[in-house]
C-alpha cells in the first residue's frame, strides 16, 4: 500500500467524524509517513511499519462523541429484498430493539433511584440531627435535653459515616455509564456500520 | 497495564520531551523510545488532548515543501508535570507498602 492508497483507505473508514477532524487526522499521518520516507524508508515500507489501518481508524473513532458515531450511521443502499425482509421481520426485532433499550435505561435509573435513596438518607439524618439538638432546650427537663443532644449527634455521626459512600455510589456509577457508552461505540465501530 | 493509567502516564512522557524544545509526531515517538514504546494511533489522541487541555501549543513550520506541526509545551504543561512527580511519590508510598507487605 502506497501513502496515497492508505490516505484514501483510512479517509473511507473515518466518514463518521467531522470533516475537520478527517482532515487533522489524515494530515498528521501523512506526516508521520513522510517523515520515515525522509529517513530512508519507501512509503510501503513506512506503512507497514505502522499499525494496520483498521487499528488506526478504530482508535481514532473511540475519541468520537457517541451521537455523532450513531448519526453517521446513515441507512446504506438496502435491496428491496432486505427492505421487504425488515418490515416483516419487524414484530420480532423492533420489539426486541426496544426491550433491549428499556431494560438499559431502567437498570439506570434503579441505580439511580439507590443513589437518590442513600442521599436522602444522608440529608434527613443531618436535618434529623440539627433540630433534636436545637429543639432539646425547649421540650422539658435535663433528661430531655441529654437524650435530643446525644440522639442528634448520633445522628449527625451517621450521616458523616454515610457521606463517603454516598459520594463514591455516584462516581462509581458515572464510570459505568461511561464504560456502557463506550462498549456501544466499539460494537458499533466494529460492526463497521460507521 | 491499566488502559487508563497508561494514558495518563503517556501524556506526561509526551510534555516531558517537550521540556526539552519544541518537537513534532514522530520525532516526539523516537524520543520517548528509549522509556516507553508509543504507536502513531496512540500518540494522536494524546497530543489532541493535551492541545485541547491547553499544555501544549502548536504551530506549522514549512519543511520540504510540507507542513510539519510542532508542539511546544505551555506553562501549564510545565505545571503538569510537576504535579504528577508530586503525585506520583504518593503511588509510589503505597506501592512499597504493598511489596513489603507481600514479603512479610
Amino acid at each position: 500500500m502506497n501513502k496515497q492508497e492508505f490516505l484514501a483507505e483510512l479517509k473511507g473508514r473515518l466518514h463518521a467524524l467531522d470533516e475537520v477532524e478527517i482532515k487533522k487526522t489524515l494530515a498528521y499521518y501523512a506526516e508521520i509517513i513522510d517523515d520515515r520516507v525522509e529517513e530512508g524508508m519507501t512509503e510501503e515500507q513506512a506503512i507497514e511499519s505502522m499499525e494496520p489501518v483498521a487499528a488506526i481508524a478504530e482508535q481514532a473513532l473511540q475519541d468520537a462523541p457517541l451521537a455523532q458515531l450513531i448519526r453517521a450511521k446513515k441507512p446504506r443502499n438496502l435491496s428491496a429484498g432486505t427492505i421487504v425482509l425488515l418490515v416483516l421481520g419487524s414484530p420480532v426485532w423492533l420489539p426486541l430493539l426496544i426491550a433491549a433499550v428499556a431494560i438499559l435505561l431502567a437498570v439506570f435509573a434503579a441505580i439511580w433511584a439507590l443513589i437518590v435513596a442513600l442521599w436522602a438518607v444522608v440529608i434527613s439524618f443531618v436535618a434529623g440531627g440539627l433540630v433534636s439538638i436545637f429543639t432539646g432546650p425547649f421540650v422539658g427537663g435535663m433528661p430531655t435535653l441529654l437524650i435530643c443532644i446525644g440522639g442528634g449527634l448520633a445522628l449527625i455521626g451517621l450521616s458523616l459515616m454515610l457521606y463517603q459512600p454516598a459520594i463514591q455510589a455516584v462516581r462509581l456509577t458515572f464510570r459505568a455509564m461511561a464504560a456502557t457508552a463506550r462498549r456501544m461505540k466499539s460494537i458499533l465501530i466494529r460492526k463497521g456500520a460507521v | 497495564m491499566d488502559p487508563q493509567l497508561k494514558r495518563g502516564i503517556l501524556e506526561i512522557c509526551a510534555l516531558k520531551v517537550l521540556e526539552k524544545g519544541d518537537s513534532y509526531g514522530y520525532q516526539i515517538i523516537k524520543d520517548a523510545s528509549p522509556a516507553v514504546e508509543i504507536s502513531e494511533s496512540t500518540l494522536y489522541p494524546i497530543l489532541k488532548r493535551l492541545e485541547g487541555d491547553g499544555y501544549v501549543g502548536v504551530y506549522s513550520v514549512e519543511h520540504g515543501g510540507r507542513l510539519r506541526r510542532y508542539y511546544s509545551i505551555t506553562p501549564k504543561g510545565r505545571a503538569r508535570i510537576a504535579e504528577f512527580l508530586n503525585e506520583w511519590s504518593e503511588i509510589d508510598r503505597i506501592y512499597r507498602f504493598i511489596k513489603e507487605g507481600y514479603r512479610g
